[in-house]
């Protein structure tokens, strides 16, 4: 718990330590205009700012009396910083300064000898592996093994193609056991099949209403089947997702 | 011994197989805008607007507007009120949760204008909620039509099953209900198997109830780089890692509608636990212009992202057939040795593109000369995009049957407009916010109504480094949910109306 407050303070301490800057200023709002953080102008000596500090120094004290000429010593054709003469000029350039004012990284960043020479490398010993045509892998499919491996029709979902639809119902709600089925006029008569009570299918005991009713019912040589049998090949779906185990191998129980 | 071998073989091979949906491709394609409170308050218009992190997630070029840096966080609320109505009976339904909006923090930076002629660059990671599933989808209704049931007697028909397959090959489905006598075969005169049959007594009715409970949502990292040529041209590109957590409580039932004791139908219960798990991978890439002072136009572009899945089932059924087969109960854990089914997939998202148009009133360094904007996105989506491939490419099965689901993916779903507009009205420290968007249906089917209608409003205040957000989003919804589907018969859906309530508060720290 101790813990927790104090992540707490410290997060709560960093946050507001970071809007610090804003504090007693407008808080800048992006959408309409980003102001140019104030480092950036802080810490960019432009040419003209080093040659006025220079200036000023030499006429305020004597130390810099004997000193040559500014452009001379900022003379880049004579710079130890040779690096940036070379092929990378402009990556280092950019990325020097971008780090360097705004973001105010280490030192190490500025030494664009080391930095160049990182990127230049980078490029070429591993980018350029990836360029090696010999690395090139060719994918190799044979089509007489991709065909016809499925065992299932996909009915689940072949359903998304039937775009006809019923959401009314065509009678009451309190059908009544014995009345005739509704269904063979809506011309599924052949999906449905009768059932008597008491007529052999161990329905239970009969009430003397002579009741009926229409089950559900599909055939295999009907209705997108193409089989007039069965077969112990079928499967593949019904929710179906990779099997593990192998314990649907028992049978199912019988009936009371 | 080899006999036994050779079954465990058969058992596995064929029990290896997929039940990816055209639904489930829409899970990570049909979704409205989430962000910052603000982007969420005008509208979720971010296509040209940018200097908001949210841009990251919709145009990146719009993180190209920061020189400054900041963080933000934005919790927010959902609450979720569903009507149903499901063959003329109405059902209401409601869940709240919680959410988040985006998360993330920006470095934007001036360059030297004696360097570089890139005026300023700006980079960003953050994470956003792009759909939250918390929902509960529950209707009920009368039936004397069709039966749950019957799409197990089409697909074993249609499989030209035999017992051993009904038993053996569907254990998270058809196999449940034949074992728990449900269906059961269907015999000629002769006494020979000619198909299967379901116990339910369709023609005098069944009262079915849909009951799904989901949880979590699509989430996406964002690491956005932008560049911003003279305050003129703003061009950006962003990383994404989509990660998806669905899970599925879903228990479906449907009861005898007469009180007969003998017509062979009590009732069945099927219940289901479905978890999937999605991480990916894709780019965003955008650029914002600026013709005038004031005006600004956006195009962006979403590649379609590649994400790999893994998903998991288990399914109970319960069935009473009173005097035919009594109380029988069956679970896939039994039959697949106390596993849960597992499917691993990869899945192409659609690809979308965004035009834009935003007008600011004052866009002034003064923030007290800054008055508002005003803003519209359009967005196209090619939901009928999405693909399945298998994850393993020796998966034959796999193959062929992802082929037959990225066909329906492309009859069933078709490309649609995402329209969304919003202002806000700025006094100094004090902003408010209106907008509203409309996001079409994604499905190809005029008779399958769908929309989303959002209208949004939110205030805002900046000041001393800081700034604070809340939004309001009110979200019409308007949906199609199938039950179950049939090939042979016309089927049935629910349709779903009702609304989803989002409030957002976002606090950010300027640094």
């Amino acid at each position: 718990m101790k813990a927790k407050i104090l992540y707490s303070l410290f997060f709560v301490g960093i946050l507001t330590s970071c809007s610090s800057a804003y504090k007693s200023s407008q808080t800048p709002d992006d959408v309409y205009y980003s102001p140019a953080q104030e480092n950036y102008y802080v810490q960019q000596e432009t040419t003209k700012d080093r040659e006025d500090n220079f200036l000023r120094m030499k006429s305020k004290n004597n130390r810099f009396q004997d000193l040559d000429d500014y452009y001379y010593w900022n003379d880049t054709r004579y710079t130890f910083n040779n690096c940036y003469n070379s092929y990378a000029y402009n990556w280092g350039n950019t990325w020097h300064s971008y780090y360097y004012n705004n973001w105010n990284n280490s030192f190490i960043f500025n030494s664009p000898c080391s930095y160049n020479n990182n990127w230049y490398s980078w490029n070429y010993n591993s980018f350029g592996s990836w360029n090696n045509p010999y690395y090139y892998m060719i994918p190799y499919y044979n089509p007489a093994i991709v065909k016809n491996y499925g065992n299932t029709k996909g009915s689940v979902v072949t359903a998304y193609s039937n775009t006809k639809y019923n959401n009314t119902n065509t009678t009451t709600k309190s059908v009544k056991a014995g009345t005739s089925s509704t269904n063979t006029s809506t011309g599924f008569g052949n999906l449905v099949k009768k059932v008597f009570s008491g007529s052999g299918n161990n329905g239970g005991n009969n009430n003397g209403n002579n009741s009926s009713w229409d089950r559900p019912v599909r055939t295999y040589g009907n209705n997108g089947g193409t089989t007039t049998s069965g077969s112990s090949n079928a499967g593949g779906r019904s929710g179906g997702f990779g099997s593990t185990g192998s314990s649907s191998g028992s049978s199912r129980s019988g009936r009371n | 011994m080899k006999k036994y071998f050779t079954l465990q073989v058969f058992i596995i091979i064929t029990l290896i197989a997929n039940a990816q949906l055209p639904d489930d491709a829409l899970r990570t394609a049909w979704y409205t805008f989430n962000g910052s409170a603000r982007n969420m308050a005008t509208g979720g218009v971010m296509g040209s607007l940018g200097g908001d992190i949210t841009a990251a997630h919709v145009n990146p070029a719009g993180i190209g507007l920061f020189k400054t840096k900041e963080f933000v966080v934005s919790p927010g609320f959902n609450l979720n009120n569903n009507k149903f109505n499901f063959r003329g009976t109405d059902t209401t339904t409601a869940k709240n949760n919680f959410n988040y909006g985006i998360i993330g923090v920006v470095f934007g930076a001036s360059n030297n204008p004696n360097e570089s002629k890139w005026t300023s660059s700006a980079v960003s990671i953050s994470i956003n909620q792009l759909a939250n599933y918390n929902n509960t989808i529950r209707f009920k209704g009368f039936n004397n039509f069709s039966s749950f049931s019957e799409q197990y007697l089409e697909e074993l028909t249609r499989d030209g099953a035999n017992m051993t397959a009904a038993e053996q090959n569907y254990i998270f489905g058809s196999s449940l209900a034949f074992r728990t006598y449900l269906i059961d075969t269907l015999a000629d005169g002769a006494g020979n198997v000619i198909g299967f049959q379901s116990l339910v007594p369709i023609s005098t009715g069944v009262n079915q109830e849909y009951n799904e409970n989901t949880r979590g949502g699509l989430h996406e990292i964002a690491i956005g780089f932008a560049g911003n040529m003279e305050d003129k041209l703003y061009v950006g590109g962003s990383v994404d890692i989509p990660i998806s957590s669905y899970q599925r409580d879903f228990t479906y039932t449907e009861k005898d509608a007469t009180n007969n004791p003998n017509n062979d139908f009590d009732n069945f219960i099927y219940t289901e636990k479905y978890k999937s798990f999605g991480i990916g991978l894709g780019v965003k890439l955008g650029i914002i212009y600026k013709p005038q002072d004031n005006f600004r136009v956006g195009f962006a572009l979403h590649t379609p992202q590649f994400m790999y899945f893994k998903d998991q089932i288990r399914s109970w059924m319960t069935t009473n057939t009173e005097g035919y087969a009594g109380i029988k109960s069956e679970s896939s854990d039994n039959l697949n040795s106390g596993n849960a089914g597992i499917r691993k997939y990869n899945l192409i998202t659609p690809w979308r593109a965004i035009a834009s148009v935003s007008y600011i009133f004052q866009e002034n360094k003064n923030i007290k000369k800054q008055r508002g904007f005003i803003s519209a996105d359009i967005e196209y989506v090619n939901y009928r995009g999405s693909r399945f491939f298998v994850a393993d490419g020796d998966d034959y099965v796999g193959k062929d049957y992802l082929k037959m689901v990225n066909t329906q993916v492309k009859s069933y779903n078709k490309g649609n407009l995402n329209i969304r507009l919003g202002g806000e009205l700025k006094f100094n420290t004090i902003m408010f916010r209106l907008g509203g968007a409309f996001y079409g249906s994604p499905y190809k089917d005029k008779d399958l109504k769908a929309n989303r209608f959002l209208a949004t409003a939110g205030i805002g205040y900046r000041n001393h480094g800081m700034f604070i957000d809340l939004a309001y989003v009110h979200s019409f919804n308007k949906d199609v949910v199938f039950p179950y589907r049939l090939n042979d018969k016309p089927n049935t859906f629910a349709e779903q109306t009702g609304s989803r309530a989002n409030v957002m508060l976002t606090v950010g720290f300027k640094f």
